[in-house]
Parts: C-alpha cells; structure tokens; sequence
C-alpha cells in the first residue's frame, strides 16, 4: 500500500456524511443552541435580579436613611467599608487583566497557532484570578472578626451575627476554596498542559 | 449581518462542505464520540458566521474553524453512557448484509481514520487537509506554517500513514 491507494480509500463514496445524518445533527444543533440561550436568559435574569435588589437596598440606604440605625460612623464602621470595597477592587483587575489579553491577542482568529496562544493565556490568565479569589476569601476571613467587633461596638448586630461570621461564613469559605482548588487541579492545569503541548508542536 | 443571512449562509456551508466537518470529526474522535465532536464542529462553525469577512475563502475559512475546534476539543464525559448507548443502537442498525465491495470500502477506511487518529493533532489535522486536497500554502496559512515547513512535515507524515496501515492492517489479519 502508498499514498495514492490511501487517497483512493479516501475518496471513498461511503466517506461522507448520509442526508439524515445531517439532518440529524441540524437538529441536534438548534436544540442546543436553544437550550444555551434560555440558560443565558436565566442566567442574566439572576444575576441582574440579585444587583436590582441589592442596588434597590443601597439606594433606600443612601436616599432615605432611617435616623436610628442608618447613620454610617466611618471612624468606627471603616473595616465594612473595606470588606465591601476589596470585591470590587478584584473585579477592576480582572477586566483590566481582560481587556490586556483581548490587546495582545487582537489577531487570535489568524490561525490556529495564534488561537492556541490565545487560549494557553486565557487558561494562565484563569489560574490568576483563581489566585485572587482564594486571596480574597482569606482575607476576607480574616478581616471578619474586625468587622463583627466594630458592628457590634456600635450597636449594628448582636449575638445574632457570632454564628453567621464564624460558623457558617469560614464552612462556606472552605467549600468555596475546595471548589476553586478542585478547578485548578482537574481543569485549568490539565488544559494547560494540553495546550502546551498543542503549541510545542508549532515550535 | 441579520440572522436570516447568518441562517442562509451557515445552510449553503453544511451543504457545500458536510464532509469536510464529516473527516475532521471522524479523523479527531472515535465511535461514540464522533457525533459530540460533530455537534461541536457545527457550532463552531455556526457561531464563526460573523467573523467571517467576504473576501476570504468560505473553504479556508471552515477549514481553520472546524480544525481549531477539533484541536481544543475536550472530550467530555458528561452522558457518556448514553453515547455509548446510541453508537452501540447505530451499530447493530448498520449489521444489515452489504455487498462485499461496501462493505470492504467501509472497512478501509475505518483502518485508515484508525492510522489517522493515532498521529499526534497537529500531524492528525495536516494529514486530514492533505487528503482534502488543501494546498500547502492554505494549510500554512491556517495553521500559522511556513509552506515549506507544512511539505517538510508532509513527507514524513505520509510515510508514516503508510507504514501504520500496513501495521494495522497486518494486525487485523
């Protein structure tokens, strides 16, 4: 056997797909592209649900402050103010980190070496802001008790918080970061390896 | 683009180069996995419709998507039981008597998708774009090689294509 009776096989009448497979998967096709947009729709209906309320809760706070419970002392209540301020500022530095990776790899679609450096940076870029999740829980483990005893000082909560901030908060917190450890292990790290070795064969 | 030309141009594509989506799933997944990888491949392609610009080639254009999808491609083994299922009911569909000639056709190429899988991917895609007929400088352009460096690999490939039939084909006897 050489390579002309390899082409030959190849060009084989049985070497294409029949007009029902086809039709099948064109089938299987829309049903899955309608099954991923409702879990879209859902997805941004949640997501957006739970910011209307929470901006709905702040606005309430901020527009019509209740004189008893709502006045905001910033010299004793600061470390409320950092723990809500240390999300957002991770959130900052994942879109500044994303619009840097869209920068460097603006020409990804021009073949696929470029996509797969494109998406090795994309998995390196992933493992990063797993790292600053994991960071943000400790520290937000950590500032906790600071936050509990200022609220408490100023008359804000009671004992009814202790449980919430120690018990269930560090449970959730550890399940979090199992989760997060799991990904990286059995998704991210795999992956890379795989990509790298996809780009090695470039090289 | 509006989404009736999105729909028409993804139709007059399936129709124009199913087999190529065909080769490329069978030459990257086997049996139960071939249909998951081809649902993949389509919606590649499908959601690659807006980046495609006018000037360029549909062919190289579907060649890069569906390769670049088959490349990254993740098997997953989520309803793995259930494809294995549907491959196994496909299977015993396929049992009726054939024609000799078919059925040795059939055979063949399985060796040779077979020979083809067990290259590593990159020399897996080269390999599936040389038995389209792709040249060397479309397959350099959408793989991101020098033409020179795609006939050099080439070669090597095709020797070894030959030598690994021969291997299973000897196995098999």
């Amino acid at each position: 056997m050489n390579f002309a009776d390899i082409e030959n096989v190849w060009r084989s009448p049985h070497n294409r797909p029949s007009a029902a497979e086809l039709e099948q998967q064109k089938m299987n096709l829309t049903t899955d592209l309608r099954r991923r947009h409702r879990s879209f729709v859902i997805f941004i209906a949640v997501v957006t649900g739970a910011l209307v309320l929470l901006t709905g809760r702040m606005l309430l706070f901020a527009l019509w402050p209740d004189p008893a419970s709502d006045r905001f002392d910033f010299a004793q209540e600061w470390s409320f103010l950092l723990l809500l301020a240390l999300p957002w500022a991770a959130a900052l530095l994942f879109i500044r980190q994303y619009r840097r990776h869209r920068a460097r790899h603006a020409d990804y679609e021009r073949s696929i070496a470029e996509s797969v450096r494109a998406l090795l940076d994309e998995n390196r870029l992933s493992s990063a802001r797993l790292k600053v999740v994991a960071i943000l829980h400790g520290a937000l483990l950590i500032m906790l008790p600071l936050v509990v005893y200022q609220l408490r000082a100023v008359g804000k909560a009671g004992d009814e918080i202790l449980v919430p901030a120690f018990v269930v908060w560090p449970a959730v917190a550890l399940g979090i970061g199992g989760g997060l450890l799991y990904h990286y292990r059995r998704k991210l790290v795999p992956e890379r390896r795989r990509l790298e070795g996809l780009l090695a064969a470039y090289e | 683009m509006t989404t009736a030309e999105h729909n028409a141009l993804f139709d007059t594509w399936l129709t124009e180069h199913a087999a190529v989506l065909h080769h490329v799933a069978n030459g990257f997944a086997d049996h139960a996995d071939r249909a998951d990888l081809m649902q993949e491949l389509l919606l590649a392609v499908w959601k690659a419709v807006p980046a495609f610009r006018r000037s360029a080639r549909p062919s190289t254009f579907i060649y890069r998507v569906a390769h670049n999808a088959a490349l990254t491609w993740k098997r997953t083994q989520r309803h793995y039981r259930q494809r294995i299922d549907r491959f196994e009911a496909a299977v015993a569909a396929e049992m009726q008597p054939r024609s000799d000639t078919a059925q040795r056709e059939r055979d063949a190429l399985e060796l040779l998708y077979t020979a083809i899988r067990a290259l590593p991917p990159l020399d897996r895609s080269l390999v599936l774009l040389q038995l389209d007929g792709v040249s060397y400088a479309e397959m350099g352009e959408i793989h991101g090689l020098t033409e020179s460096n795609v006939g050099a690999r080439l070669t090597r490939l095709k020797q070894k294509l030959t030598e690994s039939m021969k291997e299973i084909a000897h196995e098999l006897r």
